[in-house]
């Protein structure tokens, strides 16, 4: 058996290291496009800010694949999936497969409607790879000036880095408050004046309308406000878009990412799919989408894996979610946390300590949860959530500091803490083969 | 080496159960004895009295890190040992939780730089030096079992990082200090088999 993985990040990683668990014969080939040893994209900011070692940013030792005998081709792109031949083309060389794995991941997006964008570009970033931040620390020593395009995670975390290593930076952002996919106003403003205190400026509601320059050389940013705003370097953090471009020949079911089933397989026999460039089941909404998130990335994998190497198991199913850290605070955000008309809202602020609780309510389900600062144990609500578990009778203890399992009611607590059980769901249908 | 996921993932046949403490319900008394011997255990003194004393009467339970200055020169042992447990209190309704190590952990997938682990026993594990403290373990344990302990810092300058803390199943002693401890047998430490219940499929 011939297993190749696209892709050598999250997704992969925990795909291949599932399927030895499950296989320990079969060939395994993954696929990179860097070079670089296998690292964490999730911590390049705070590599940028000096304030973590390298060594930490490493997701696995240095000799896991040998141990593993996974053959990687490393600083290799993907360019053409033939599946009646079975064949994935990494640049001009075809390579058989049997079990293909693509967890490509996603490119970073370069929104439309600015001038000069193609003029500087020595200048202009985007903010995802290692390399990107290796390259923006290097130039950051010689100026000063740093606009960053899009308050969303990476933006915010990219523009604290930059403060961090005193850098004048503004953010510039088109919503009306900071972090719009994971909070709602109240914590987008206090992780905004969190995020000011430490020196950045902020310019909401605003975009981008031109770059100008003189000589080759970009000098200022010009917003739709009509403000000008210097600038050294600008990098661009808008969102991420699933890489799935080089399959569209390949005759793959693609919406904006790959269409995963339960069992990460995609519309192509023997082809399967996970991470940011995968389309899967989302629980609050019971539609698919794209989940572009580390936990979401290597459950995908590992099931992926599973089902790869033989053994059929499930995946369920995720939501939104994410945790921050800026400053002092922590964020813990899950599913939809701005409320829509008719969702009921219960939400605690202690504005001294500037501790946010807030949950919203759609008939006594649980659709979202943010969490600022008073982040411990709140994963509960994440099982709540995702299970669309009937909170009713318990409603009024959620945001108390003391809940806990103790408050749900017995039979949830012998669910969660009675057995030792996974979310991975193997079905017992159809034994594998090699399933021992 | 020993620190790999890899290990455990390759050492282990699926469905081969492992002990870990279960809570058993309705016996729960709320005496926290379970946090104290957990303290304890994992204090360099092994002396509830150094473990503890925090200037006279202060306890160094979770809660505790609201009164208590954790950089005040007079508290007890430093860094301080905080409980991996923690009792659930809801009226007349008590439970103490730790970590389930899971056979497939969501905070193992869930960890930004791979420093969570499964060891060759099964346990999860945290590589302390390497944590940095991104949470995105306390956001994905379904659990709500992983906490923060504020008292290792491997992120220089951030005024309130922490790393992962959790169970780690006592290392080195048959039975986990909370199980032996537990008067009324509230918990205990044993292997059960997976039950796939029928609501979740």
């Amino acid at each position: 058996m011939k297993y190749v993985l696209v892709g050598n990040s999250f997704a992969s990683i925990f795909a291949a290291e599932t399927i030895r668990k499950v296989d320990r014969t079969g060939e395994i080939l993954m696929i990179g496009e860097e070079t670089q040893r296998l690292y964490s994209r999730a911590l390049i900011h705070e590599y940028l800010a000096g304030v973590v070692e390298p060594s930490k940013m490493y997701l696995r030792e240095e000799n896991h694949y040998d141990y593993l005998n996974i053959e990687l081709v490393a600083g290799k792109r993907a360019t053409k999936l033939l599946p009646d031949r079975r064949e994935v083309v990494v640049e001009d060389k075809a390579i058989n497969y049997d079990r293909l794995f693509i967890g490509v991941g996603g490119s970073p997006f370069i929104p439309p409607g600015m001038d000069g964008l193609d003029k500087f570009p020595k200048q202009v970033f985007t903010f995802f790879k290692f390399a990107d931040a290796h390259q923006l620390g290097q130039l950051c020593q010689k100026c000063n000036n740093v606009v960053v395009l899009g308050a969303g995670l990476i933006g915010v975390q990219a523009a604290e880095a930059f403060a961090t290593i005193k850098k004048n930076v503004t953010v510039i952002e088109l919503a009306d408050y900071v972090l719009p996919m994971v909070c709602d106003e109240t914590a987008g403003g206090i992780i905004q004046s969190i995020v000011e205190h430490e020196g950045v400026k902020f310019c909401l509601s605003d975009s981008v309308t031109e770059l100008a320059g003189a000589g080759g050389k970009l000098k200022e940013v010009r917003l739709r406000s009509g403000k000008v705003i210097p600038a050294d370097l600008f990098v661009i953090a808008v969102g991420v878009r699933p890489n799935v471009g080089w399959l569209k020949d390949s005759g793959i079911t693609i919406d904006r990412g790959l269409m995963i089933d339960q069992r990460t397989r995609t519309s192509i026999e023997n082809v399967y799919a996970g991470g940011d460039c995968a389309q899967g089941q989302e629980l609050i909404s019971g539609s698919r989408m794209v989940l572009a998130t580390i936990p979401i990335a290597a459950e995908m994998g590992t099931v992926a894996g599973f089902n790869m190497a033989g053994m059929p198991a499930e995946y369920r199913g995720g939501i939104p979610l994410n945790a921050l850290q800026f400053g002092p605070a922590q964020i813990i955000s899950y599913g939809y946390v701005k409320e829509k008309e008719g969702q009921e809202v219960l939400s605690v602020l202690d504005a001294k300590n500037r501790s946010y609780k807030k949950l919203v309510l759609e008939d006594n389900r649980l659709s979202g949860a943010l969490f600022l600062r008073a982040i411990d144990r709140a994963g509960l609500f994440r099982y709540l959530i995702e299970e669309r578990i009937d909170v009713g009778p318990f409603k009024q203890k959620l945001l108390s500091p003391d809940f806990g399992p103790a408050a749900l009611p017995m039979a949830i607590r012998m669910k969660l803490f009675g057995t030792r059980q996974t979310r991975v769901r193997f079905p017992k249908m159809e034994l594998a083969h090699n399933a021992s | 080496m020993e620190k790999s996921p890899y290990r455990r993932l390759l050492n282990e046949k699926k469905g081969q159960t492992m002990k870990v403490v279960y809570p058993v319900p309705n016996r729960c008394i709320n005496c926290h004895l379970c946090e104290v011997a957990c303290i304890v255990q994992h204090s360099r003194s092994q002396n509830p009295i150094s473990a503890y004393c925090v200037d006279g009467l202060r306890f160094n339970w979770e809660w505790a890190r609201n009164f208590v200055d954790p950089t005040d020169a007079k508290a007890g042992e430093r860094p301080m040992p905080l409980s991996r447990c923690k009792v659930s209190i809801d009226n007349s309704s008590f439970a103490s939780t730790m970590c389930r190590h899971c056979e497939i952990p969501d905070c193992v997938l869930a960890c930004k730089n791979g420093s969570l682990y499964k060891d060759a026993s099964g346990r999860t594990m945290v590589d302390e030096e390497k944590c940095v403290g991104c949470w995105m373990c306390v956001m994905a344990c379904r659990f709500g079992v992983i906490t923060r302990n504020i008292e290792k810092q491997n992120v220089s300058g951030v005024p309130c990082n922490g790393i992962n803390h959790h169970c780690d199943l006592c290392p080195g002693r048959s039975t986990p200090a909370c199980v032996a401890i537990c008067p009324t047998q509230a918990l205990v430490c044993e292997e059960r088999e997976e039950i796939q219940s029928e609501t979740d499929k």
